[in-house]
């Protein structure tokens, strides 16, 4: 009965915004879609502008150019509503969120199909799905899968020494598993260790400041935009060569940081626990899934092979090395899944859910980014031109540390996923020149994403996660503006400050 | 019936105030209760002795909670000896009688460990404290059981506020205990005179 209503709401609000949408622009009056003589693959996107099409089928495409700024709200929305919904009604959003996410995928795909015909919507809809959506969601899919069936374990004593080292291992697997599997991963035992102190809400912080943000900033495995990023066309050894002395910077100095504030705060408990001589040892458990994580490497290494086509569905070509990557990383999932030890994944607390919620959040965020990512591409002269003009000086040269800034700023607040993006095409969306000559450009797009999602608990999804796990085992977290005004604003944006005038 | 205290503003050196307290229950040999309204949490300072402390740049007054035997006994002391001693009975400004002490509090806890913890603490005060206004709420939503990332909601919410009432000695260890829990947030302790 919900989802009907929900269909309906949409619907209406389908008819209301078509007829807006269709004559915002002065004598548009027919849709505007061009039909190219291309196909749409992957490797193009790798190596030109989307518009860079060879010869072949007759292709639809839109013209971001004549688009209307209004074709820009189910992308807000949707991701407005993953910002504002938990913290304003987080029962409503917990039970409802799929649907929230399914009434706008369907205002836009509904009005998109209206005004571009269906067969340019059904296009779309296969290129975003098929070369990005996929292989976006298998590879974490894959990552969260293996990471919940590793586990950090031994009897530790939490002081300053012990929290910092199990931090900076949490970092450095962030990068590899992902960073909502080393959160997962770390998270609980460093709670555990921690579980006699009273003042203990500072570790979790820095957990998601390092473990949870900037540690996942070193490879495409590391953070979801960085994957994007490698969908598009970015090297995976650039990012890693690129993003290592940012990386360590900023995890040498919060590390500095966090060992001072925790030994402060060590010296003020009044009962200090007595160290077991006969404790175990830290060690991470779940050898065989330990093993899995290079072959995830492997299989997302596959994906940038010129392989040729495996199939073509209605104009979209779809690599053979794609559908390779996709195969490889379900098969790990499988197998990850088989020689797991249960308890190991009882121990994380592992379920499907963030599976689930990446997904149906996702589903939507890809499709509505097709509208915004035309008019961005459409350069200066598109509608989206004033973003761009923001991040350009007189001479029209890209502003490399206004870009780390405004991409870091959204992607505090939005998910930094499709900020990335977003900013990406704003500097042309062409991954051999943004690799090149604007790798200066690309590598502030990159480090205000992945780095600039710990400034609040919306920023990275892994954040709300690690905060949840640690309220419900006793540490009392700040509020959403406690955690910007005690921790993130004092201590993060003096960092980053320092990162844009040494780095950019 | 339950203990009368004072609140006594003296004036000096902190540590010197307290070794004099200290010192006179060791001479006494009685236990006499007292607190530093620093060290208890205890609101006390009025606008013009923040104003007064911040032109001389130190803490010249400082507010004591002496229970009335012992408070009695060291007045009656100090106007014996004379003012022509160090302790002098010119160095304490003021005391009052406590009429009523009370803090607020509020806890939230999102394990039925934790809520189970908070509930036997204050369903149990100190002989002498009553609790007032306290309506906890508890909820359960096993469909929010697990790790989430998106829609984070906890299976178990525990949420309470209130406010305890007494008689001072007991409001100062009730509000330790509470304090000591870290899910429970505690006010400084008001007192009524």
């Amino acid at each position: 009965m919900k989802k009907i209503l929900i269909s309906l709401i949409a619907v209406s609000a389908i008819l209301l915004l078509s007829p807006q949408i269709f004559n915002t622009k002065a004598g548009a009056s027919q849709p505007d879609v061009k039909v190219e003589n291309s196909t749409h693959t992957t490797d193009q996107a790798k190596t030109g502008t989307a518009g860079d099409h060879g010869s072949g089928h007759a292709a639809p495409h839109i013209d971001g150019k004549s688009l209307s700024l209004l074709w820009i709200i189910p992308f807000v929305g949707i991701l407005l509503s993953i910002a504002l919904f938990p913290l304003l009604t987080p029962h409503f959003w917990h039970h409802h969120y799929g649907k929230v996410s399914l009434f706008w995928w369907i205002i836009f795909f509904g009005a998109f199909c209206a005004n571009f015909s269906i067969g340019t919507g059904f296009y779309y809809l296969l290129e975003v799905y098929m070369l990005e959506f996929i292989p976006f969601i298998t590879l974490l899919l894959a990552l969260f899968t293996v990471a919940g069936g590793i586990q950090l374990k031994g009897d530790l004593a939490g002081t300053p020494k012990v929290n910092t080292i199990m931090i900076l291992i949490g970092g450095f697997l962030a990068s590899f598993m992902g960073t909502t599997g080393a959160a997962m991963l770390l998270i609980r035992p460093i709670l555990k260790a921690n579980e006699w102190r009273k003042n203990r809400t500072h570790i979790v912080v820095f957990v998601i400041f390092v473990v949870a943000n900037v540690g996942g900033g070193l490879t495409p495995l590391g953070d979801p935009p960085l994957f994007l990023g490698f969908l598009k066309g970015v090297d995976f050894f650039w990012t890693m060569k690129h993003m290592l002395p940012l990386v360590s910077f900023i995890i040498g100095v919060l590390l500095v940081i966090f060992f001072i504030m925790d030994t402060y705060y060590y010296r003020k408990e009044e009962n200090k626990p007595v160290k077991k001589a006969d404790g175990e040892k830290l060690r991470l458990v779940g050898i065989p899934n330990m093993l899995l994580i290079p072959c995830i490497i492997g299989a997302v290494i596959v994906s940038s092979l010129k392989l040729g086509t495996a199939f073509t569905l209605h104009y979209v070509e779809v690599p053979l090395a794609s559908v390779l990557q996709v195969a490889f990383l379900l098969i790990i999932t499988i197998v990850s899944l088989r020689i797991s030890d249960p308890s190991i994944r009882e121990g994380n607390g592992f379920n499907w859910e963030p599976i689930n919620e990446v997904a149906k959040l996702f589903a939507t965020i890809f499709m509505t980014m097709v509208t915004p990512i035309a008019m961005l591409r459409a350069g200066a002269d598109g509608p989206m031109g004033m973003v761009i003009k923001g991040v350009v000086d007189s001479n029209g040269e890209f502003i490399n540390s206004h870009f780390f800034w405004a991409t870091g700023i959204l992607s505090s607040f939005l998910d930094n996923a499709p900020t990335y993006l977003v900013f990406f095409n704003t500097a042309g969306g062409n991954p051999a020149d943004l690799m090149g000559v604007h790798a200066g450009t690309l590598l502030a797009i990159s480090a205000g994403a992945v780095f600039m999602g710990a400034n609040t608990y919306i920023g990275n999804a892994p954040n709300f996660m690690t905060k949840s796990i640690a309220e419900e085992s006793g540490v009392p977290m700040p509020s959403f503006f406690g955690y910007m005004f005690k921790y993130s604003i004092p201590i993060l944006i003096p960092v980053f400050i320092l990162v844009t005038f040494i780095f950019f | 019936m339950g203990k009368n205290y004072y609140e006594v503003v003296f004036e000096g050196s902190y540590n010197i105030i307290c070794g004099m307290l200290e010192g006179f229950i060791l001479g006494k040999n009685v236990n006499w209760e007292w607190y530093s309204s620093k060290d208890a949490g205890i609101e006390t300072e009025t606008f013009t002795e923040i104003i007064k402390e911040w032109a001389s740049l130190k803490t010249r007054l400082h507010h004591i909670v002496l229970e009335e035997d012992f408070h009695n006994a060291l007045q009656s002391s100090l106007k014996d000896r004379g003012d022509q001693k160090h302790v002098k009975l010119k160095y304490t400004k003021s005391a009052r009688l406590i009429k009523s002490c009370s803090f607020k509090f509020t806890a939230n806890a999102f394990a039925k460990k934790y809520g189970e913890e908070i509930k036997a603490i204050i369903a149990s005060p100190p002989a002498g404290v009553v609790i007032e206004g306290y309506t906890p709420v508890e909820e359960l939503d096993t469909s929010a059981k697990g790790v989430e990332l998106y829609a984070p909601v906890h299976d178990y919410t525990f949420r309470g506020e209130g406010t305890a009432k007494g008689e001072a000695g007991s409001i100062v260890a009730f509000r330790k205990v509470l304090n000591d829990h870290p899910l429970v947030q505690v006010s400084s302790i008001k007192l009524e005179f």
